[in-house]
């Protein structure tokens, strides 16, 4: 019977320590999270896409709702439910008992107000007027239908209202009567939201403080968060070895990550997104006009050994545009538009006009001088691109990497005076349609691709609400997209964050930093 | 005195007015444009942008903008920043502080340098001393300040553990804990200026003590420290000072890399955002605040020249 009894006992201790080491230690209160950000110049909502000025204000309000750190898609925040009842209706249950910040210039301590359906109307329609960084898409209508229920109506059906990083999901819920009283250039001094964080000071590219907002929906472990603004991305990375900062939420130099990994101090944490890099060509000028050069070109360059000699195992090659972490269009099949073979890529360019007419070793275009200057902003990406660019030049294709400031390279390709550029983007749910639909043209789509037929099915994949219609939609156009080789992926590029071990719970940020959610609940250990 | 100051601040007028319109002019002609930069984002609002463009005036010709600008210049409004839609009055009011902070500091830290070294190494010309403090000066001189920076951030701020690597305390900020945190890019930024002020405090040091008065006054008994700084040093100021006030300019314009390195929201950092995002009313601001920073430090110079040297009379 002892010894039964001894073996129960046994098995209890040892369950209880296999918990303790599967889901970690006991979460700690207090302390104050110290976040790098390199500029935070104004917390004025929709004025700027910048991550660090969104970041700190998605720890300040609340959004409808978030995405979720598995998979990008949609999970409650503010409000608890949603549906679409019909295509162009989209019907939101707001969370009852939420309450914006107390114990500010517009509700005194003790005063606090509840959250209700007209504030979220508010919050939407004064994003639609003032907004320059982000669009929520043809919305035509917001109204409350009662106290907790919002509807809003759209021209044409619009899933990606919900599911990109940056529509509904960037909409914070503010109270209309702060805007009233303290006026937009007040309320960016004095921001107040019903997110986990109170605003306490701010110091415009010096630091932003926020407290722990004790009467938040999930318990707040940390007392404050605070933005440390530190510009220069090695002197951030000074800082997080010297203690003066917990969190670098973005690491712009990915060299450093393998340093940090061997650092027991330290934690380097993958996030679930990236970017998109790639070689893009402005299909209206001469010879790029020419699908059959464009791909030629593209024919000329080992793009696995120029990518993983520059970023190593912190990305992996793209065939297409949509990375794998968006959770429709990824098509790995692409695969098969890309082959090196710069044997046939000579053959396709004799054949379209190119020659070594003055013996000087590089061929010429129509018996004149034929240059390739791709055009790019300073990154990673450079080193990537000078290899590609000798690899064209070995062949006899003069071909260089001119780095711009990023000013100059935006207005450069928002102009056309381009031929060659590196072409970017975040990679998210509708950075593919931003740069190739032809109404883009003028602004995200800087190849000045219009194709009709792609137009077509991305107006069409924009309507779809699962995403397995969406997907294939999605996939088609991007197959039709680089079969005229508008442009060459080259990779991924990953995204990290890193923080001090003490650190617990953090997740990279993705359409906003979330410190404290359904999914996760920052805490500092000792 | 006071016709000559009237006469110096009605010339400052058509050199800011000068200078205004050279800086709009280049920066209306140089490439790039901020509503390009806002366009180029994947997610940007292009109704809203073309609104604000329109707003702003963006779309009027860079005569009419500048006119308008001036117009508004004239009423004390600097205008509204493109990238962050905020008075750049209120940006720079910000920000000033800091920069002033960081550039005072500089020059004390320069001068309790540079004036004892520079007069030291005259005194005691081909010494250790004097090679040393030339060595020093040339450091000082050649030494590029963003490289320095950074190997001060390295040693005592990360090796060391001594001083903060920012510029600036963020919160409850005690005057000795500002002082703390200035030390670095203090020394940093006025490490050029010690230098050229030790080597030109030494030349003029060196010529003071070589003229008669001076020889007179050693041989009437006067002692060494009162040869030198009753009789030589101030003979030898004049320059000092005249040098002092040019270096100033260049300390304004130093400020501009310090301040990012050391992460101190000063003008300068707001001037380099200005320029990276083509925010032409904020960077009309700073240059015209510098501008007038420079200026009014010249008069200051101008006018110190009469108690440091009775023989000066402007009227």
């Amino acid at each position: 019977m002892y010894r039964k009894a001894f073996a129960k006992f046994a098995l209890t201790v040892l369950f209880l320590g296999l918990s303790v080491a599967a889901f970690g230690a006991t979460p700690r209160s207090g302390g104050t999270l110290k976040v790098a950000a390199s500029s935070l110049q104004s917390l004025q909502l929709y004025k700027t896409a910048a991550n660090d000025i969104t970041d700190a204000q998605s720890v300040i309000f609340d959004s409808l709702f978030i995405l979720s750190k598995n998979d990008f898609k949609p999970i409650p925040s503010l409000s608890e439910s949603w549906k679409n009842p019909d295509p162009l209706t989209w019907v939101f249950s707001i969370r009852k008992g939420v309450y914006f910040h107390d114990d500010n210039p517009v509700f005194a301590k003790g005063t606090r107000r509840e959250v209700t359906a007209e504030d979220v109307v508010y919050s939407i329609d004064f994003m639609m007027k003032t907004s320059t960084a982000w669009t929520l898409g043809p919305v035509t209508g917001v109204k409350a239908l009662d106290r907790y229920t919002v509807e809003i109506t759209t021209k044409t059906p619009q899933p990606f209202l919900v599911n990109d990083p940056n529509r509904l999901c960037r909409v914070c819920i503010i109270p209309k009567e702060a805007i009233d009283k303290l006026g937009e250039d007040g309320f960016a001094k004095y921001p107040i939201g019903t997110g986990p964080f109170k605003f306490k000071s701010f110091s415009p590219d010096s630091g932003l403080l926020l407290v722990k907002n004790a009467l938040y929906r999930i318990p707040v472990y940390l007392d404050a968060v605070e933005f440390v603004v530190i510009p220069d991305p090695l002197a951030q990375s000074i800082a997080l070895q010297s203690g003066e900062i917990d969190v670098i939420k973005h690491l712009f130099n990915l060299e450093m990550a393998d340093s940090f990994e061997k650092n027991p101090k330290f934690q380097v944490i993958k996030s679930g997104g990236g970017s998109y890099r790639g070689i893009g060509f402005n299909v209206t000028v001469a010879p790029y006009n020419n699908p059959a050069v464009r791909k030629a070109l593209a024919m000329f360059l080992d793009i696995d050994s120029a990518y993983k000699a520059v970023i190593g195992d912190h990305g992996e090659r793209a065939y297409g545009q949509v990375p794998p972490w968006v959770p429709f269009g990824y098509d790995p099949s692409l695969k098969n538009l890309w082959t090196y073979d710069p044997a046939q890529g000579l053959k396709i360019l004799a054949a379209n006009g190119f020659k070594d007419v003055n013996g000087d070793g590089f061929l010429e275009y129509n018996d004149k001088p034929f240059k390739i200057e791709i055009k790019t902003l300073a990154g990673s990406q450079v080193k990537a691109l000078t290899i590609l660019a000798t690899q064209l030049r070995e062949k006899g294709i003069n071909a260089s990497v001119l780095t711009q400031d990023t000013a100059v390279w935006a207005d450069d390709l928002v102009k056309g005076n381009t031929t060659v550029f590196f072409d970017y983007s975040f990679a998210g749910t509708t950075g593919f349609h931003s740069l190739f639909h032809g109404s883009m043209i003028g602004s995200a789509n800087t190849h000045y691709y219009n194709n009709p037929e792609v137009n077509k099915l991305l107006d069409e994949a924009l309507t779809k609400v699962k995403y397995d219609e969406l997907s294939s939609l999605w996939k088609k156009a991007q197959r039709l997209v680089f079969q005229d080789t508008v442009g060459i992926p080259l990779y991924f590029e990953f995204s990290y964050a890193v923080v001090n071990k003490k650190v617990v719970d953090f997740v990279p940020p993705w359409g906003g930093l979330n410190l404290v959610s359904s999914e996760n609940n920052v805490w500092l250990d000792k | 005195m006071r016709k000559y100051l009237a006469r110096r601040i009605l010339t400052t007028i058509p050199v800011l007015l000068g200078i205004s319109f050279i800086v709009f002019a280049l920066v209306s002609f140089a490439p790039g444009d901020p509503i390009s930069l806002m366009l180029s984002n994947e997610t940007v609002n292009v109704e809203n942008v073309a609104k604000l463009k329109a707003e702003l005036g963006l779309d009027r010709p860079w005569y009419m903008q500048y006119a308008v600008y001036m117009g508004k210049l004239l009423k004390g409004d600097m205008g509204r920043s493109v990238q962050f839609n905020r008075p750049v009055a209120e940006m720079i009011g910000e920000k000033i502080g800091n920069t002033f902070r960081l550039t005072i500091f500089s020059c004390v830290i320069a001068l309790i340098i540079a004036i004892p070294l520079g007069v030291l190494a005259a005194a005691r010309r081909r010494s250790a001393l004097d090679y040393s403090a030339t060595a020093l000066a040339l450091v000082g001189v050649s030494m590029p300040s963003f490289y320095l920076g950074l190997l001060l951030i390295l040693f005592f701020g990360l090796r060391l553990g001594w001083l903060p690597i920012r510029g600036l305390p963020t919160y409850d900020a005690t005057l000795l804990k500002q002082i703390r945190y200035l030390i670095l890019p203090s020394i940093t930024l006025g490490s050029s200026m010690a230098g050229i002020l030790t080597r030109l405090t030494r030349a003029c040091m060196l010529e003071a003590l070589g003229q008669d008065f001076a020889r007179t006054a050693k041989a009437k008994g006067q002692s060494e420290i009162g040869v030198l700084f009753k009789h030589a040093f101030p003979n030898a100021f004049l320059p000092i000072l005249t040098t002092f006030g040019m270096q100033f300019g260049s300390l304004l314009g130093g400020a501009v890399i310090i301040e990012t390195i050391f992460s101190l929201p000063g003008l300068g950092m707001l001037a380099m955002n200005a320029v990276k995002f083509r925010d032409l009313p904020l960077i009309q601001g700073t240059v015209l605040v510098f501008a007038v920073c420079f200026v009014a430090v010249m008069l200051l110079v101008d006018i110190l020249y009469v108690f440091i040297d009775p023989r000066i009379r402007y009227d």
